[in-house]
């Protein structure tokens, strides 16, 4: 194979409880210096808010849910969480271009077509982005930097999402393996 | 004492510096444990890899031993760091659908945007349909809102629930996370794949 | 094998080292008492005489002048400007908030300036800011300012001009043209309360 990690030299990943640990430090850090954890989904709901301000003004000052994050000076799109998701993308891609994992594929099982793949994706990504609005956060903004702060909705989300990830997988089974 | 930005009341252009500089660690971390992969994540739900296991818990329990020792050492005001907000309903009702998602989908948010990075692009159809995911619930939110509002607890952390010191609540949270390690190395040898691992 | 067992020991003992720490509350507004200390003695929570007059002639609007001596005492002489709240009061509910505020820099005077530094003190443990100690309390005023001392002969030329300076002050404050007279107490306006610490706002939502 090509790919070569040049930070590991042996396995294309790094050794998973040393990620963990650099994943920790990192999630600490963010407690010390600002007090809030990590997360990915409530970036994405400023770009929704955002786009749908531009699109439809009215609607989004009458709706309960996009006027709530609409009411500050500034645009949502000005937040904590939009530059951090900036920055998990420059970090992925730093990271892929240094272990060599910088190609365009769509990743799938032998037994699906990409197409099906690109459908599955799709949906999986439609429940994830409304179940983290209901469930206030994603797997980092509540399951993951919520556990670290002892918090029982942290603990409550991860339980539920993987569990439910879990109690499904048999019916998904062909979809992976 | 921190957290430092809120307790000195450093201006937001800083912060938002810091929250540069903290995701793209976070990027780095994912995308070096190899969650750029749908097909990596998903071995969790079969056995064949477990990372998402080790990274996820290793990760938890760093942050929740540092939080406590820095807690002790005086060097953080507690009090001031975000505890999530427990809605019973809707963090138990998110929690599934967000797990629907997960096998299906086989990314969650924060690994989607790294894939995304790498040039997977199931991972891009992913992120927009994590948008649509939002769009619809922005749209539909007047149904939910009852019961997105309902059973609010607070700032509730489980330690105080339980009645059990953070300390004593951490640690068992550690005995528990060591004990899964070892069932997660078990199980990658007995349902190994390898016809899959080594492909990713 | 054998890294992950040692690995195991090591994260479940740093585990059982935290849950034998004590359940505490750290307040960052709160300096520890070592920091009090050394705000004490690198003489930044001072302000002395000379620069306290200049303030006062130049009308300097931050400084809020707080005599915590008894009513006696401030009724005899006081200086200029400044409002009494005796040391016994100062901290009850009617007054705190003169101490716990973030509008005005407190100068405290005392007798001297024990008293005010006790004050002080008492006030950093709660987290207050923006309180200074008058060095050398009240005395220092009446005898530096109000009846400056003749230097002597021998005395640097710098010493005969802030005397010079100090005389002045003196026909200030005390003379026939004074724009203040002891009577006059300011109408004590409570000043804007200080931003009290708010937890973060965070999560995704």
């Amino acid at each position: 194979m090509a790919h070569q990690n040049y930070i590991t030299h042996h396995s294309k990943y790094m050794n998973p409880y040393l990620a963990g640990i650099l994943l920790g430090f990192v999630l600490l850090a963010a407690f010390y210096l600002t007090g809030r954890g990590l997360g990915a989904s409530g970036a994405m709901k400023s770009a929704v808010v955002t786009t749908v301000a531009v699109i439809s003004p009215d609607h989004a000052e009458n709706s309960g849910f996009y006027s709530k994050y609409l009411s500050g000076e500034n645009s949502p799109m000005h937040s904590w969480l939009v530059f951090q998701v900036l920055g998990v993308f420059v970090g992925g891609l730093l990271s892929g271009a240094f272990s060599g994992r910088l190609k365009l594929t769509t990743e799938h099982s032998p037994n699906i077509s990409s197409r099906k793949r690109i459908y599955l994706a799709l949906i999986g990504g439609a429940l994830f982005g409304f179940g983290s609005q209901l469930g206030r956060g994603c797997t980092s903004g509540a399951a993951l930097s919520g556990m670290a702060t002892l918090s029982v909705a942290g603990f409550v989300t991860m339980v539920a999402i993987f569990g439910t990830a879990f109690a499904l997988a048999y019916f998904f089974r062909k979809n992976w393996i | 004492m921190g957290p430092i930005i809120p307790v000195n009341e450093i201006s937001t252009e800083i912060n938002f510096l810091i929250a540069f500089l903290i995701g793209l660690g976070f990027g780095f971390a994912l995308e070096q444990a190899g969650f750029s992969s749908s097909r990596k994540l998903a071995g969790m739900f079969y056995g064949y890899d477990t990372t998402v296991l080790k990274v996820f818990f290793t990760a938890a329990i760093t942050a929740m031993l540092g939080l406590l020792f820095l807690n002790y050492f005086e060097m953080i005001d507690m009090s001031i760091v975000y505890v999530n907000e427990y809605y019973i309903n809707s963090a138990i009702i998110g929690g599934i659908i967000m797990g629907a998602g997960f096998i299906i989908g086989g990314f969650c948010p924060g690994t989607s945007v790294c894939a995304a990075a790498i040039g997977k692009k199931d991972a891009w159809w992913f992120l927009l349909g994590s948008f649509l995911g939002i769009v619809l619930f922005g749209e539909t939110y007047s149904l939910w809102e009852g019961f997105y509002l309902k059973n609010y607890l607070g700032n509730l952390k489980l330690s105080t629930y339980l009645n059990l010191s953070d300390g004593v609540f951490a640690f068992l949270v550690i005995v528990a996370a060591v004990l899964m390690f070892w069932v997660g190395e078990l199980a990658e040898k007995k349902f190994a794949r390898n016809d899959i691992t080594k492909e990713l | 094998m054998n890294t992950r067992i040692i690995l195991s020991v090591v994260v479940i003992a740093l585990g059982a080292i935290s849950a034998m720490f004590p359940s505490k509350v750290n307040n960052a507004l709160v300096p520890t008492e070592e920091e009090i200390q050394w705000e004490l003695r690198s003489g930044a929570s001072f302000i002395n005489v000379d620069e306290l007059a200049e303030s006062l002639i130049n009308k300097d609007p931050s400084y809020f002048l707080i005599d915590i001596r008894d009513v006696k005492a401030y009724e005899q002489s006081a200086i200029p400007n400044s409002i009494n709240i005796p040391f016994d009061s100062l901290f009850s509910e009617n007054w705190i908030g003169y101490l716990d505020q973030n509008a005005n820099r407190n100068i405290l005077i005392s007798t001297d300036e024990l008293r005010a530094r006790e004050v002080f003190e008492l006030a950093r443990r709660k987290g207050f800011k923006n309180n200074y100690i008058l060095a050398g309390g009240f005395k220092a005023w009446e005898n530096t300012i109000i009846n400056p001392p003749h230097p002597s002969v021998t005395a640097p030329e710098t010493e005969l001009i802030l005397y010079q300076k100090r005389l002045a002050s003196s026909q200030f404050f005390t003379g026939k043209t004074a724009v203040f007279s002891n009577s006059t107490t300011k109408k004590p306006v409570l000043p804007i309360k200080r931003k009290k610490k708010k937890a973060v706002q965070g999560g995704c939502s």
